[in-house]
């Protein structure tokens, strides 16, 4: 990273390329090398914290932080890639020392609900990109980025590595050479989503997903192909061509919701955004 | 410094010694570039396998299965947060950090206090 770079890049960035950093350490640290090295429930042992599994309503998981931390994951948990995902994501809070003691009792977690702040840290955002990181290693992971897009890719990241579909659909649209995006949708809008540098379009938060998108069939569960298809780009991206996208939607079992993944490949790309002049 | 983390140390030193050398004395040539990739490698792989052996002598990971104890389940919300802050005083560094937090329930308060405790080391089980 040159100097420019480094001052462009806000507190909030940074915060999370710190994280990313811890998470990249204890991959070397803990000699991981291959999917079934990344023994998360061993690391959180090793790095001095006991996990707990047991009921806790109002969260997925909980850090309770102090002289002997403990790890507790929801009961109602039972995908195994949420639950690694929930160890990691507080294990990063306790080796990222993030602040867990204001009155509240919940600094870390405080920002949830509102939008990203670029001048402030962002705690949840920096447990995710560590939980990201250490679960799914860019290293390992992008041998397996190649190839046409379609959730059949990060289907097989989330088998081989024992994660979710949405978390690998995560890092397999930052990882692709692809123009990607994954789109996680609940109750016809938007709730999430995430894309690779390439992808030009932003989907914010309570977007409308439209009629016509597999995603929205999806989430009204028709009987549908499972499998990548073309549809018209204006269902997603905000356009007058008359072009059209790839498209692969499933619906998350027991969560309730709809994983999207969006390609544009490159002889479409300059028409949906052509370079400024 | 346990013995295995001195070893491993001691590889990664002279790892960087033998690299360190080749960079400013050396004059590589491909055979001589190959040797050392394959070198890495071994070095590399022999490091990973050691830090490995390393997490498992920690004792196999076990994510252990709790209820709530009776005693908890008898109290009322307010006693529960007059305990909860009553622990935060006497243990200024306890704390906590949620994900996906939507709210807290009489429940949750309850074991937030039972972690609290164990964080604490104030219980046995």
């Amino acid at each position: 990273m040159d100097d420019g770079e480094q001052q462009d890049m806000t507190v909030r960035d940074a915060g999370l390329r710190r994280a990313r950093a811890k998470a990249r350490e204890l991959v070397k640290r803990w000699g991981i090398k291959a999917a079934d090295d990344i023994r998360v429930e061993a690391i959180a042992k090793a790095e001095g914290l006991r996990v707990i599994e047991g009921p806790l309503r109002g969260a997925r998981g909980r850090l309770s932080a102090g002289p002997k931390p403990v790890i507790r994951i929801a009961d109602s948990t039972i995908d195994e890639g949420a639950r690694r995902f929930t160890i990691a994501h507080e294990l990063a809070h306790h080796l990222l020392k993030h602040p867990v003691t204001c009155p509240e009792g919940a600094c870390a977690s405080a920002r949830a609900a509102g939008p990203a702040e670029p001048n402030q840290r962002d705690y949840e955002a920096e447990a995710n990109a560590f939980a990201s990181e250490l679960l799914l290693p860019a290293n390992l992971v992008a041998p397996r980025c190649d190839g046409a897009p379609s959730l059949e890719i990060p289907r097989a990241i989330a088998f081989e590595f024992t994660t979710s579909i949405p978390a690998s659909s995560i890092t397999y649209v930052h990882l692709t050479r692809q123009r990607c995006a994954a789109i996680y949708s609940t109750c016809g809008a938007v709730e999430w989503a995430s894309k690779g540098r390439r992808f030009k379009t932003r989907f914010d938060k309570g977007k409308p997903v439209l009629r016509g998108s597999m995603a929205y069939d999806c989430a009204r569960n028709v009987d549908i192909d499972d499998r990548a298809r073309s549809v018209p780009a204006n269902l997603w991206i905000d356009t007058k061509e008359d072009v059209e996208i790839i498209e692969h939607s499933a619906p998350v079992s027991q969560v309730g919701g709809v994983i999207t993944l969006l390609w544009v490949p490159e002889k479409i790309a300059a028409r949906l955004w052509p370079s400024p002049a | 410094m346990k013995r295995a983390t001195k070893h491993i140390d001691v590889l990664e030193a002279l790892a960087d010694a033998a690299a360190r050398s080749e960079e400013e004395d050396g004059r590589s040539t491909p055979a001589s570039r190959s040797a050392a990739l394959r070198y890495r490698s071994i070095v590399s792989d022999k490091l990973a396998e050691m830090r490995r052996a390393e997490l498992d002598r920690h004792g196999p990971a076990t994510v252990e299965r709790k209820t709530i104890p009776e005693w908890l389940l008898a109290m009322p919300r307010a006693a529960l947060e007059t305990m909860l802050a009553a622990m935060r005083e006497s243990c200024p560094s306890l704390g906590f950090a949620h994900r996906n937090l939507t709210e807290v329930t009489d429940d949750d308060l309850r074991t937030m206090i039972q972690d609290a405790q164990w964080t604490m080391g104030n219980s046995k089980t």
